[in-house]
């Protein structure tokens, strides 16, 4: 797992290209491709890492490892359970992208999302299952059902509420590790497609984001230039699957418990930090086109591109600024 | 021997009557014809809907924004303002050569999580 060391453009002065010299790490976590780059010129310190903080953390914060925290959390019902600084971090951060989305993202849909077929990591996923049909799932339960006492740290699930804090964990932990590396220079973590950006490149200069075009997903299909923020892409061009012959997908409804039926491909969204940018596209897409882009003109930190079924594009306001 | 003029002022007499009652028939046809046509046709028209507002854009939602079609819209183009296809770059997320700011290749990208 070396570090990659990129050079920039050759026509620029020596200076400049010193500046740009762009040490980047990648590697496999979460159940994702992530890269790591911190722009300066020597070797950081703090680069290689980074992994080992991205295991720790999916050790606390995975469903699909039985022996994680999440997971023994998830067993007990009726009891308060002292939880790790590191769930209860994110814990926070769920109940945040949940009132910041008036409940269309939480992660009390744990249930749901494995009725719906997505009960192992997706690299082992069949995209074909079946299974005997199960009762409709109700409206989810929001996360002031759930008692706590930060004094003591203790989380205390009601009967028939598991957690499953999915993007919001690999949000968080893409910011985490941005705020760990900024100590060494301007930093870049993508979580697979949640990029936490800490400020301007050396140079002073915005970094390049390209946003992958989810029908040649070898291109982009556009580039933003980005300083300090975070930026997020939700969609169902990837994870998805069917079951009894119905096309599924990870991202659910929590007013109807399956998953999200929505005009939308994917949608992208810039935000203050990498948090706020995952639950914001992930609430448009469950929106859908109409109502998302009320949402997000409503909301004049937030940048959005939307790509419809039918390929049509649709761009915020705000997101002019950074093209 | 005076009959003669009689009987040649009656008919002159007949020939105006039905002169007159041609002339009244043929005026008041075309008195009444004219009407009925005009309401056949009118009849005849296709039924136009009651005509709408303009649509106009709410100002919160629509203005400004660009819409564009990839390759693969299948739909037909109605797009609100003059498209511009953007040039597609190629994806280099996999290499560590090129790269760096001020070029114009993205660092990284973002996609589906």
């Amino acid at each position: 797992m070396a570090v990659v060391v990129e050079e920039a453009d050759q026509s620029q002065s020596l200076k400049h290209r010193v500046h740009k010299m762009l040490q980047r790490l990648e590697f496999h976590a979460m159940g994702c491709e992530m890269l790591a780059a911190i722009d300066r010129e020597a070797g950081p310190l703090t680069l290689p890492h980074v992994p080992e903080w991205f295991e720790e953390w999916e050790q606390v914060l995975s469903r699909f490892r039985y022996d994680s925290e999440l997971a023994r959390l998830n067993q007990i019902h009726e009891q308060p359970v002292h939880v790790s600084e590191t769930l209860w971090d994110v814990f926070r951060a769920a109940r945040k992208a949940e009132q910041m989305t008036d409940g269309l993202v939480t992660p009390t849909l744990l249930d749901a999302i494995i009725e719906a077929g997505y009960d192992r990591p997706f690299d082992v996923l069949p995209h074909q299952t079946t299974s005997i049909p199960a009762p409709v799932m109700t409206a989810s339960r929001p996360l002031t059902a759930i008692a706590l006492k930060a004094s003591t740290r203790t989380i205390t699930l009601p009967f028939g509420i598991g957690l499953d804090f999915g993007g919001v964990a690999k949000g968080w932990a893409a910011h985490q590790a941005m705020k760990r590396l900024q100590v060494e220079g301007p930093a870049l973590v993508n979580a697979g497609g949640d990029i936490a950006i800490s400020g301007p490149r050396a140079d002073g200069n915005p970094w390049q984001i390209g946003i992958t075009d989810p029908f040649y997903p070898d291109e982009e299909i556009e580039t933003l230039h980005l300083n300090a923020c975070g930026i997020a892409t939700s969609g169902k061009d990837r994870r998805r699957w069917t079951r009894n012959g119905i096309l599924q997908h990870h991202i659910i409804d929590p007013f109807t418990g399956q998953p999200a039926e929505t005009d939308l491909l994917t949608v992208t969204v810039v935000a203050p930090n990498v948090m706020e940018a995952e639950a914001a596209a992930k609430a448009i897409f469950i929106l859908g086109g109409r109502v998302g882009l009320e949402w997000i003109e409503a909301h004049p930190n937030f940048a959005a591109l939307f790509i419809f079924d039918n390929g049509q594009m649709l761009y915020s306001r705000k997101l002019e600024e950074y093209l | 021997m005076t009959a003669k003029p009689n009987a040649r002022n009656w008919s002159d007499v007949q020939t105006a009557i039905a002169t007159v009652a041609i002339v009244t028939t043929l005026g008041m046809w075309n008195l009444f014809a004219a009407p009925t046509k005009t309401v056949t046709a009118q009849a005849e028209q296709p039924t136009v809907p009651p005509t709408e507002p303009p649509v106009t854009s709410e100002p919160t939602l629509m203005p400004q924004v660009k819409i564009m079609f990839t390759q693969t819209a299948p739909q037909t183009v109605t797009a609100q303002q003059p498209q511009t296809k953007k040039k597609k770059k190629k994806n280099n997320n996999n290499n560590g050569g090129g790269g760096g700011g001020g070029g114009s290749v993205s660092v990284t990208q973002t996609q589906s999580s």
